[in-house]
């Protein structure tokens, strides 16, 4: 794990700008999503969780904010559901079947008739034996001790959570701090617990946001609508004449995102390819710091190697 | 003569196996770890069985839906160097291990199909030893497979465009025939790179891949929806392992499938030449033991070294079939160089069959003074696959290991780079085999169920390294070159790191030869030491060429398959 996490990697302008933005936020509403029908599944809410409680999903909505922060016309992890989402995982087995594994093959959003994402998959044996370690810990049982204790995501986010409220100084609990005052507790914080929870948090929040809306997050398919994204697009697919000729109603393009320096952007790039990043994922365990200590690695990497270039051919520099 | 088999893993080469024992009349019992994930196995045509598999990226990427657990059945790893100073292991965990379900990892394959070359067969005979590797000859030659290569693709049904292929890819890999179907429509950015490769003198053609373009098997064609690689394929528009051999394998009548058997142990005779039985624990722990003339192991690479290690006895006290010592080492994975372009418009590469396109110029070998200067003797390196992209999820996880989170992560997510603006490459290139990269027990980490997890030691020889410096800029050249390409990058995994990238593509720890001091195999896939156990998968492979692997699987695995039966040729059925 050569660069790991701390704040070195975001260029403290962006740092500004982006906490800037959500103190102002104006909670506009949302229209974009409306050509898609989001289907609601069971799961928590802010009165009743499924697993934490109501004080816990509370710090958890405050925390999903700051890992997809609310801007301009399109919303945060709060609003996106992310927070009663990762509640509904951690209870995911107080529901039968449990919710890990949505149906299939298809969704209603591309041409089926019937929604099958909506009713979630019945586990056999060894799937509720993984998801129950993985989740639950092993709570000292020895048939779950074979390699030795595992914390299960509910001690994590329990102990996680407990330890922000803790921190958050004068008399406050963490959702009670300003959003810059939050992203400062949150990259300052050498509490373990807190790196615990941010490990599994962040990933966890970026599921629920840009997965299938079925999993809890996505609220009315936002995450979709300001990425630019079909989701999924079975059983329709794409015609002959979408692949192969350039999209005549696609609009011209932005520069490209000026929150990274350009060669490590078109670095990371090279990684977008489905085997490349399954790999970081699987070095990685999941967690937020191992893919930090990947990602950063393989940047350097070509960096080091002059393996990126620009439009002459030339370096980076300057575009 | 028909007798009674037991196959244990139900994969590329195992349900090979047992569909071609079945159709000569065997009683075949199928041991898979992994779970049934395609309701109406045997009981239904191919085209109308269930699914489990959606375009859900949660399930099949963050969830790992149809993989072994990483808790459940950990692989440990370390390098080499970490081996020598007395490091049991470095990692623990989901490393790079192929699915487990019925059908093995083709459930949720790539379905790229290219042919091994003839150059491949004879390496040590034409370019001699390289230091620090076990280059070795296979027993078998191009002319062997090529009769299978034909049938497996027939069977499976194979996309491609022979009058596209380069005059080279059809000597090295001569065909009798064309393809089952034509090519999946060519995504625009795979033109734009096309003509990038074209200006770099190199040449694009459509990829072969077991993927329908037209109606094949009760099948439907492929509507370029672009989740290919780790995804089951919702529409059943691919041909695997379980569709095109296992279900009317199964439909025979004569083949039991039974899943969640984690088989542990081979039992031999007393002296140990032959298989008595094989046994295997359920869910809950408890015994169970099957009975049969011949076991052939298919469990993939790592868990065929795995089983074969774990079935020591007085006899075989390094591992059954180990009086060679080669047992488990010989691990090779593909090592990963990519590239990428990033354009100036929206060139939407998610449409598309996964990477359409495929490239040979940088197959090698090259044999330069710039490749002597990077201290090896030659290069290889791999095929290239054209044209890949990615969808919205795993480039939030990408974007998290660059930036972390907050507004800058969102920024980036909102530019949609990485399904509209970029067209990348990947070069899984070969890995030469070394007595250093090896599987074996670990010895304190255990599955679920108490037995000893496989360890890998890995680091990537020189070649490797040199393959990833040499040829990355070649691909980084060509990306540059498309036109509209604003930028390019390339990434050589080998130099990044002293691990292994964990590909799919895994071969050898049971390499066949002809000489039982230095193989664990003859060339008929039976072990040496063992006179009724054959290993059937990519275990098998002496070297490892840089080309997708599936096909060659099952291409053996049908060869060996047809030495076990004794039969004959079957032109369709």
């Amino acid at each position: 794990m050569a660069s790991g996490g701390g704040d070195r990697w975001v260029p403290r302008r962006v740092l500004l700008r982006g906490t800037g933005a959500v103190a102002v936020a104006v909670f506009a509403p949302l229209t974009g999503g409306g050509m898609r029908q989001a289907v609601a599944v069971p799961r928590g809410s802010a009165e009743q969780p499924r697993y934490l409680t109501r004080a816990e999903l509370e710090t958890l909505r405050a925390v999903v904010d700051r890992i997809v922060p609310e801007d301009h016309a399109t919303p945060g992890g709060a609003r996106s559901g992310c927070a009663e989402a990762i509640d509904g995982l951690l209870g995911a087995f107080r529901e039968d079947p449990p919710l890990i594994f949505a149906g299939a093959p298809f969704s209603d959003r591309a041409g089926s008739p019937v929604n099958h994402f909506a009713e979630f998959l019945p586990l056999d044996s060894y799937e509720e034996t993984a998801w129950r370690l993985r989740i639950e810990g092993s709570r000292d049982r020895p048939e779950r001790t074979f390699n030795g204790p595992v914390t299960g995501f509910q001690t994590i986010y329990r102990d996680g959570l407990a330890a922000l409220d803790e921190a958050a100084v004068g008399g406050r609990r963490f959702a009670d701090l300003t959003a810059p005052e939050q992203d400062l507790l949150l990259a300052t914080s050498r509490d373990p617990a807190v790196t615990a929870l941010m490990d599994v948090a962040v990933p966890h929040t970026f599921e629920f946001q840009y997965g299938a809306p079925e999993y809890g997050g996505n609220a009315d398919l936002a995450a979709w609508d300001y990425t630019g994204y079909p989701g999924d697009v079975q059983p329709r697919g794409w015609t002959r004449e979408e692949v192969e000729e350039p999209d005549r109603h696609a609009g011209p393009v932005a520069p490209l995102p000026g929150v990274v320096p350009a060669d490590e952007l078109v670095a990371a790039l090279a990684l977008a390819h489905p085997d490349a990043v399954r790999g970081v994922l699987a070095r990685s365990g999941g967690l937020l710091s191992g893919l930090r200590g990947e990602v950063g690695s393989a940047v350097a990497a070509a960096k080091r190697h002059g393996a990126v270039r620009g439009e002459e051919g030339g370096s980076t520099d300057g575009w | 003569m028909a007798g009674e088999a037991v196959i244990i893993g139900s994969g590329a080469a195992g349900s090979v196996v047992a569909w071609e024992l079945a159709r000569n009349g065997w009683s075949v019992t199928v041991l898979e770890r992994g779970r049934h994930l395609r309701e109406g196995l045997g009981e239904r045509p191919s085209g109308e069985l269930g699914t489990r598999y959606g375009s859900d990226e949660i399930k099949n990427v963050s969830r790992a839906m149809g993989f072994p657990d990483g808790l459940l059945e950990p692989y440990t790893t370390r390098t080499q160097a970490e081996a020598a100073d007395g490091t049991a292991r470095s990692a623990r965990g989901a490393l790079g291990q192929l699915g487990a379900a019925v059908g093995g990892t083709t459930l949720h394959y790539n379905a790229k199909t290219p042919r091994f070359w003839k150059q491949d067969f004879t390496q040590l005979s034409d370019h001699g030893p390289v230091e620090g590797a076990q280059v070795a000859d296979w027993p078998i030659g191009y002319d062997d497979l090529e009769p299978y290569y034909d049938e497996v693709e027939r069977r499976v049904g194979v996309q491609g465009d022979i009058d596209a292929m380069p005059s080279r890819t059809l000597e090295q890999s001569p065909r009798s025939a064309g393809f089952e179907m034509p090519p999946n429509p060519v995504p625009y950015v795979g033109s734009l790179l096309g003509e990038g490769a074209r200006r770099a003198s190199y040449t694009t053609y459509p990829q072969p891949a077991a993927v329908n373009s037209t109606g094949f098997d009760g099948r439907p064609a492929c509507n370029s929806c672009g989740l290919c690689s780790g995804y089951g394929c919702p529409i059943n528009a691919r041909g695997d392992a379980l569709v095109s051999w296992l279900n009317p394998a199964v439909g025979t009548g004569r083949v039991r499938v039974i899943d969640r058997a984690f088989v542990h142990r081979i039992d031999t005779t007393r002296k140990g030449h032959r298989a008595r039985r094989v046994r295997y624990l359920d869910m809950s722990g408890r015994e169970h033991a099957v009975s049969g003339d011949i076991v052939v192991v298919a469990g993939s690479p790592i868990n065929t070294a795995r089983l074969l290690l774990l079935s020591a006895t007085g006899a075989h006290p390094d591992g059954l079939g180990n009086g060679s010592g080669q047992l488990g080492r010989n691990m090779m994975f593909h090592n990963l160089t990519l590239a990428v372009a990033v354009f100036g418009e929206d060139v939407h590469p998610l449409r598309s069959q996964s990477n359409a396109l495929q490239l040979d110029d940088l197959v090698g070998p090259f044999t330069g003074p710039e490749v002597k200067a990077l201290g090896v003797p030659y290069v290889k390196g791999a095929m290239v696959q054209v044209g890949g992209a990615m969808p919205l999820l795993e480039s939030a996880e990408l974007y998290a290991g660059l930036v972390g989170y907050g507004q800058a992560h969102k920024e980036l997510m909102k530019a949609a780079l990485t399904y509209t603006r970029i067209g990348g490459s990947a070069m899984w290139h070969e890995d030469l085999p070394q007595a250093d990269n090896r599987v074996d027990l670990d010895p304190e980490v255990t599955d679920f169920l108490g037995i000893p997890s496989a360890r890998i030691t890995y680091s990537p020889h020189q070649h490797e390294k040199a393959a990833a410096m040499l040829l990355g800029p070649r691909m980084q050249a060509f990306h540059q070159l498309a036109p509209g390409a604003i930028a390019s990058a390339f990434v050589p995994y080998p130099v990044i790191s002293d691990g292994a990238t964990y590909s799919a593509h895994l071969g050898g720890t049971a390499r066949m030869g002809e000489d039982p001091a230095t193989s664990v195999c003859d060339g008929s896939g039976r072990m040496h030491e063992v006179d009724n156990v054959y290993v059937a998968d990519a275990s098998t492979f002496p070297t490892f060429p840089g080309f997708n692997p599936t096909l060659t699987i099952m291409a053996n695995a049908l060869r060996i398959a047809r030495g076990i039966a004794g039969g004959s040729r079957q032109g369709g059925s």
